[in-house]
């Protein structure tokens, strides 16, 4: 039996991002459900609000950075704030952005597990996938 | 009510006794009475009853044989309380009487009837009575027979009494020793007692026949008519003594008491005769009056004392020599007036004078003030008429001559030792008598009267209090227990207050290592010592002139300082690579460092000259003067950014100024010391960083507001391609179209923003911010009625200069936005003010809306697409658009928010 990620969360208000992205997971076959968030904020209301449900909690989360309302940023501090493990959670930004004031950023957070620079291939996600599969 | 009845039985009683009938022998008259009163009422038994305190008593009686009975077994006791007949038809039938002992034995009465015996005063004294052994009433006749009986028996109780009256006057008129008698208002007498014959010597015959006045002594007859016509005309009565007539022709003083009977117009009169007393009065008092006289008027001391010389009476003038009032003097002895020290000899005195009966001889006295007198006196013993003892004293004053010898005699002795040691006043002190001599010269220093007597203690008294007296103490004890003389100089207060130096000089007769005598001598150095004093106070004050000199040399060299220091202040201003420059209080510059001079290639005198507008940015110009006359008018700290020409390469670089006003006392510019630093690295630094920031937003609106929906797009095509799905390539193309209209709508932002940036020179208007207000508002009329919002403007700065294109914009955006985020719980209140702060001007957009959580959002505020309320269709464009708008053009934007209680937009132009 393949092994598949229970709950794979994407959190964007780009909804081609969306669109596609629950696309390439659906055809990966190696993901069981996709959660779906167009902002930071949506998202960590969910997560506080299933903080004890362990299983209704996403296993990963692909995180875009620039959102209107909460950008990717704040999700991550509001994450942090809640006392989410990101060893539990694993989670991968997802931006368009080159700027290396980004990627400065990003390495703040040494537990993060990846920064991924938008288009992301179906290749890409794959490997993503993978890895996270091979942690389980 | 019972305590006035007690008080009327107590008078009725008393009048009872004045009667003086109880106890008396029966009369026959009172028995007659009776004895028809019982034939009248046909009863066997009839009484006057009289009650007394205790008992009812019997004046008559008929048909009864005891004489009295206790007062409650009496009938009469109720009868004499009214004025009526009492009558009791039968005892036994009566509650007050059924049981009384003498109804219930003998007489066993049973019928009563007792008429009141009222006397004239309304006292009823008892009653006249009748009784019978058998019930029965009386008849009309009956009783009025007993009532008129009962009033005859108390008329007969009352002319007995006045009878009795006359008969003991009579008896006073005939034995009296006093002269008594009745006359007429007419002057003659009508009657006269047989004392007048005794006294006078006229027969009452004789006396009854001639007019009283004529007996009169003819000095005091006016006096006695006086009398006589007061007593005519209402005096009630009067008392006056004369002198009467005798018959053997001398005359009698009488004193008179005389009273008027106004219903007979009689003048009775009594007469004691007071001559004898009134001889003996007269003889005396002429004899007193002779001795007060003689007495009073001695200019001497006389006394009378006693025989332990207690003053009895002291004479007027006595009294005054030693200085106490009479009322004083009468309350001492001998003793208080006599120093202590010559008691013995007083006593010696009284025990002589009462032996011998006389003595004279010296005493001393003093005087109340202290002063000492000396009297001779020569004094004899009296006896009073009760024999008791005393002295009558008679004394003169001898104490000037007993002074004079006294002095004549020191003065002698002394003189000698004066000369040896000194000049002027000299003095003495006995040690073994304790006695201080003083020569009329020391007294005179020491201002006392001649016949002053001084004592060691007083004397050194007159030293003034602290460093004088202490000295002179000093040397008297050394004096005293070595024999050391001294010569010192001292001040003194005398008597009438006044300090003066005197040089104090005494020598010490020490004996058998003992010191007898202090003798030396007292000399006034006031006028000499106060010389002397001047000089020296002089001397103090050329001092003090010196010391001031020396003074004013020290200010002169600190003035020297002062310049020293003032060049010290030009090196240090010259020193610093700053503009240092300074004004006067009108505002002229008086002094540039070598900096200026320097930068700008002006002296003091050329910048003077030329004035600071030949180095001054054409631009600065107006901003500059306006402040500095502004500082100068208020005296407030002048600041600002400036531009001056610097001579090197004529490039303008920018300058910080500062100029401070130093005041005086009063709050006044005196003068002004300015510094202006270089700030020309600074702002291009400032101006960089802007650039910088205006790069970053550019490139994070490149990264992920143009790139995003750019990335879309190939991944989009590339789906496109791979899909077979008709239905799912029309979605993937709609979604291609999406993000090219995204990415177009970016690009315009992007557009705008560049196109903002580069008007950056576009030129300023001056616009009028009601005038923006009302356009805008034009712009969002239909908002502002739908959603009812209240705007209201204060614009304490009327204008602004700014692009107008881009002032209405962000005047839109920033209304547009309180509405659009206007708190439906209340209604919207939208206040738009300005005012010039440290010439900018500064707008405020306050809002009561949902406000912004700035913890969350602060740093995202201005960015692009950014959105801080969900669920309003928000392109996060706005703030972005109107923060580059305000700060292409050098502005500021600051935010403060609070959610659900408003925001406030502060803009600085």
């Amino acid at each position: 039996m393949i092994k598949k990620i229970p709950l794979v969360s994407i959190i964007d208000d780009d909804h081609f991002f969306q669109y596609s992205t629950k696309r390439i997971l659906e055809q990966s076959e190696k993901v069981k459900d996709i959660l779906q968030f167009y902002d930071g904020e949506e998202a960590i209301d969910y997560l506080i609000e299933n903080k004890n449900e362990s299983h209704r909690l996403p296993n990963l989360i692909f995180l875009d950075l620039n959102m209107p309302f909460m950008d990717g940023w704040q999700f991550l501090d509001a994450f942090t704030t809640h006392k989410f493990s990101l060893e539990l959670i694993t989670i991968y930004i997802c931006t368009s952005s080159t700027s290396l004031m980004d990627k400065e950023k990003f390495n703040k957070y040494p537990k993060l597990n990846g920064y991924l620079i938008k288009p992301i291939s179906k290749h890409e996600f794959s490997k993503t996938l993978e890895r996270e599969l091979i942690k389980h | 009510m019972k305590k006035l009845e007690q008080s009327y039985e107590e008078k009725r009683l008393k009048a009872l006794q004045d009667y003086a009938i109880l106890d008396t022998l029966a009369e026959e008259e009172y028995n007659r009475f009776t004895e028809l009163a019982a034939l009248i009422c046909d009863t066997p038994i009839s009484l006057v009853s009289l009650i007394d305190e205790n008992r009812q008593w019997f004046k008559s009686k008929v048909g009864l044989n005891i004489n009295e009975t206790p007062r409650d077994l009496a009938f009469c006791r109720y009868a004499i309380l009214g004025s009526e007949t009492l009558e009791i038809e039968d005892a036994t039938k009566d509650k007050r009487f059924k049981d009384n002992l003498l109804v219930i034995g003998e007489p066993n009465i049973r019928f009563y009837a007792g008429h009141p015996l009222i006397d004239p005063q309304g006292y009823a004294l008892g009653t006249l009575c009748v009784i019978d052994r058998k019930a029965k009433i009386l008849t009309k006749n009956q009783k009025r027979g007993l009532e008129l009986l009962a009033k005859e028996v108390i008329a007969l109780i009352v002319e007995r009494r006045k009878i009795e009256e006359l008969k003991n006057f009579e008896k006073l008129f005939q034995l009296s020793n006093d002269l008594i008698c009745v006359a007429g208002m007419d002057g003659l007498f009508k009657k006269v007692n047989p004392s007048f014959q005794k006294v006078l010597g006229w027969t009452e015959d004789e006396l009854l026949q001639t007019p009283f006045f004529d007996l009169c002594h003819p000095n005091d007859l006016l006096d006695v008519k006086m009398e006589i016509h007061k007593l005519i005309s209402g005096k009630v009565g009067s008392s006056f003594s004369q002198r009467v007539r005798t018959k053997s022709g001398t005359y009698r003083s009488v004193q008179w008491v005389v009273t008027l009977e106004a219903e007979t117009s009689n003048i009775y009169a009594i007469a004691r005769d007071i001559t004898e007393e009134t001889t003996k009065e007269q003889k005396l008092k002429i004899s007193e009056e002779k001795l007060r006289a003689f007495f009073e008027n001695s200019q001497g001391l006389m006394c009378t004392h006693d025989l332990d010389g207690k003053f009895l009476s002291v004479n007027n003038a006595g009294a005054e020599i030693l200085g106490y009032t009479l009322d004083e003097i009468l309350t001492m002895s001998l003793f208080d007036i006599t120093p202590p020290e010559k008691h013995a000899y007083l006593k010696d005195y009284l025990n002589k004078i009462a032996e011998n009966g006389s003595a004279s001889g010296q005493i001393q006295t003093r005087h109340k003030d202290g002063s000492l007198k000396v009297w001779y006196f020569n004094n004899v013993l009296e006896n009073t008429f009760q024999n008791e003892q005393y002295i009558i004293g008679n004394a003169i004053d001898i104490t000037i001559k007993h002074l004079l010898e006294k002095d004549l005699e020191r003065t002698k002795a002394l003189l000698e030792q004066t000369n040896k040691v000194a000049k002027v006043g000299g003095w003495e002190f006995d040690v073994d008598k304790q006695k201080v001599f003083w020569t009329a010269v020391t007294k005179e220093i020491h201002g006392v009267t001649p016949d002053f007597e001084p004592n060691l203690s007083i004397g050194v008294s007159f030293y003034k209090e602290g460093e004088s007296r202490d000295r002179i103490t000093e040397v008297l004890n050394i004096a005293f227990t070595k024999g050391t003389p001294w010569d010192e100089q001292l001040e003194i207060i005398d008597v009438q207050g006044k300090e003066l130096w005197v040089r104090a000089i005494g020598n010490v007769e020490f004996i058998d290592g003992k010191c007898h005598r202090l003798f030396g001598t007292f000399q006034d150095i006031n006028d000499y010592k106060i010389a002397e004093l001047g000089l020296k106070a002089s001397i103090e004050k050329q001092g003090e002139l010196n010391t001031a000199l020396v003074n004013q040399i020290d200010l002169v060299k600190s003035k020297d300082q002062t310049i020293e220091k003032i060049q010290e202040f030009k090196f240090l201003a010259d020193s610093i690579p700053n503009i240092i420059w300074t004004a006067n209080s009108l505002g002229e510059q008086d002094y540039y460092n070598s900096y200026w001079v320097d930068f700008t290639g002006m002296t003091l005198a050329e910048s003077q000259a030329k004035g600071l507008e030949s180095v001054l940015h054409p631009e600065d110009l107006d901003r500059y003067i306006d402040n500095w006359k502004k500082s100068l008018n208020t005296a407030n700290t002048f600041n600002g950014e400036y531009r001056f020409k610097r001579l090197a390469d004529g490039m303008y670089k920018w300058f910080l100024c500062k100029a401070f006003p130093m005041m005086n006392k009063k709050e006044e510019a005196i003068k002004w010391f300015c510094s202006c630093t270089d700030i020309d690295e600074y702002k291009r630094a400032l101006d960089l960083e802007h650039k910088i920031n205006q790069y970053e937003d550019f490139n994070r609106i490149v990264a992920h507001n143009l790139r995003g929906p750019a990335s879309n797009i190939p991944m989009i095509l590339s789906m496109v391609e791979e899909s077979s799905d008709v239905k799912e390539k029309e979605e993937l193309l709609q979604m291609l179209k999406q993000s090219s209209v995204k990415l177009n709508d970016t690009l315009n932002e992007l557009m705008k923003v560049l196109e903002i940036r580069n008007n950056w020179n576009l030129p300023f208007d001056e616009c009028d911010l009601q005038a923006i207000t009302d356009d805008v508002l034009s712009m969002l009329n239909a908002q502002v009625i739908v959603k009812k919002v209240n705007i209201t403007t204060n614009f304490r700065q009327k204008t602004v200069s700014f692009p107008k294109l881009y002032l209405e914009s962000i005047f839109y955006n920033m209304i547009s936005n309180s509405i659009k985020y206007g708190n439906p719980e209340v209604i919207s209140q939208i206040s738009i003010t300005s005012k010039t702060v440290n010439d900018k001007v500064v707008l405020k957009f306050e809002d009561n809306g949902l406000g912004i959580d700035l913890k969350r959002h602060r740093e995202n505020i201005f960015k692009l697409n950014k959105i801080f309320h969900r669920g309003f269709d928000s392109k996060g464009v706005g703030l972005f658009m109107t923060k580059t708008q305000i700060e292409t053009f050098g502005g500021k934007i600051s935010i403060e928010s609070e959610p659900n209680v408003g925001t406030t937009f502060t803009i600085e132009l």
